[in-house]
């Protein structure tokens, strides 16, 4: 326990003495700040787009248009990919069925295919959550499959000398213990979401965090991209944590068998 | 000797082959095995490892299905596993999303049973075990021996007609066995259940069997059997009996059949 504390001081001894360099070059002026803008600027840009907003819309706005595509996106994947994934590794036939389709797009970068969605659903919301879902899904339906086919034998078998059938043995025994690897599924696909989120607000979009971000680096305004760059690395860090937090909540098991 | 109708469990032939990979014979895992076992019995089944002991077991359990041959339970053909036929797996197959209580409680819940009568078995026999101060806790804040322990109240609780168990104290720490040992030993006599129990150890096997069979190195066959009382002996606190001259005789005897091997 002692040690690990030890090993976080690290990390935060690291990101103090950058943020004191960065500190001495916004006092000294050291770099040109279109390159680096100065602490000072970061943070009234901050402030400006939080209260006056950016293009029609404040932070909060442009995070709350971003985060309703990521999170429908993400909700509708756990919903699809989760028992999807559990019954392909519990059935070959439906695996075999599926395991093509998602292992042929899966290492496709998503802007390869976004346009071909954008051609087929538009330039609205349906496309960039579309995109953002079959980012999310692939990372939960592998999980999942990998999950249920490692199953110890002996769980099912001592469940079923137990006396339970096969509905119970699936729902008391496979479901339960596929639940820490479905976590880590889960926890993947938001950050692949995340990642995704900037691209799917690069084509015909006029709000979200990462199009503010797109568009103040058409302007050069670098003070807009290092706060909303930072705003984007908080709220990834919070959700990480949140979803970090729900697993230790519904798993507390894992890792300790 | 064998009666379907009066023994608990009948095994006619009974004779395993895993099918022929390509280029490859099949295995003969066990072959022809017969015996036959009444209410009662504390069957040790001794052999080298990889002889086909737990291919049996699993045959018996209603896991695997023979190649020829059957297997009478009550003078009933068994097809499928049945909680009547309980399992104690090598490790304890316990749930770690489940307390110990959950656990032990597994089988009555899902079999039904009224949860006053759960509630009353699994309190038994979770004090019959020892266990009645880790209930709440998760298996993996049990010991090794603890787990093992939670096993067999997990299989007791369902009364079942038949105790199969795979080497249950394999895993466990010399001291630990010993003490394991003695609580099955109590627990056969006390429930008057029946116990078929696989191991590769001698002592293990005179020292709680009533009938010791050997079994062959693969294709396994039931070589030799021994009927023995030190178990009874042990029980009544005669812990000497390892030194006793018969005791001595029969285990030189066993060990040089399976050496023969």
């Amino acid at each position: 326990m002692k040690e690990k504390k030890n090993y976080k001081v690290i990390g935060l001894i690291v990101v103090l003495i950058l943020l004191l360099l960065w500190i001495i070059d916004s006092a000294f002026n050291l770099i040109d700040e279109r390159f680096l803008p100065s602490i000072g600027s970061v943070g009234k840009a901050l402030v400006v787009i939080t209260t006056d907003g950016y293009k029609g819309s404040t932070l909060f706005g442009h995070l709350g248009a971003s985060f309703f595509r990521l999170f429908s996106a993400f909700f509708l994947a756990i919903a699809t990919a989760v028992p999807l994934g559990l019954l392909s590794g519990y059935n070959k036939k439906v695996r075999a069925a599926f395991d093509p389709i998602i292992e042929f797009y899966r290492p496709l970068p998503p802007l390869a295919y976004y346009t071909l969605l954008v051609l087929w659903l538009g330039i609205g919301n349906g496309s960039k959550i579309t995109l953002l879902y079959l980012a999310c899904f692939a990372p939960i339906y592998i999980a999942c499959v990998a999950a249920v086919t490692k199953v110890p034998a002996n769980y099912i078998n001592a469940a079923a000398t137990l006396g339970a059938n096969k509905k119970q043995i699936f729902m008391k025994v496979i479901f339960p213990y596929c639940l820490p690897d479905m976590f880590t599924g889960i926890r993947t696909a938001m950050g692949v979401g995340y990642s995704t989120l900037v691209a799917a607000e690069m084509v015909a979009a006029v709000s979200g965090i990462g199009w503010m971000v797109l568009d103040a680096s058409n302007w050069l305004r670098s003070d807009i991209i290092f706060a909303g760059i930072i705003v984007m690395g908080v709220t990834g860090i919070l959700i990480d944590a949140i979803l970090r937090f729900i697993e230790r909540k519904v798993v507390p098991w894992k890792g300790k068998v | 000797m064998s009666n379907l109708e009066t023994d608990l469990m009948t095994i006619k032939n009974v004779t395993l082959q895993y099918p022929a990979r390509k280029g490859e014979d099949g295995v003969n895992a066990l072959e022809n095995v017969s015996m036959s076992i009444q209410k009662g019995d504390f069957v040790a089944l001794l052999g080298p490892s990889g002889c086909g002991k737990s291919t049996l077991l699993n045959i018996m359990a209603g896991l695997l299905e023979p190649t020829t041959g059957d297997i009478y339970m009550y003078g009933e053909k068994i097809t499928d596993v049945d909680w009547r036929r309980a399992v104690v797996f090598q490790t304890a197959t316990l749930y770690p999303w489940m307390t110990t209580y959950e656990n032990v409680a597994f089988g009555p819940t899902v079999r039904g049973i009224d949860k006053y009568e759960i509630d009353q078995r699994t309190k038994k026999y979770l004090a019959l075990v020892g266990l009645t101060d880790f209930a709440e806790n998760k298996p993996y804040e049990l010991s090794g021996g603890m787990r093992q322990r939670a096993a067999l109240a997990r299989v007791l609780v369902n009364d079942p007609n038949m105790i199969l168990m795979d080497e249950p104290f394999g895993a466990l720490d010399a001291l630990t066995r010993i003490n394991m040992q003695a609580l099955v030993r109590d627990i056969w006599r006390k429930t008057d259940n029946t116990v078929f129990l696989i191991t590769h150890d001698v002592d293990e096997a005179l020292t709680l069997g009533t009938r010791v069979m050997v079994m062959s190195s693969r294709p396994g066959r039931i070589v030799e059997e021994f009927n023995t009382n030190f178990t009874y002996e042990i029980e009544e606190g005669n812990d000497d009996i390892r030194y006793d001259p018969e005791y001595v005789r029969l285990r030189k005897e066993i060990l040089g059949e399976i050496q023969s091997q």
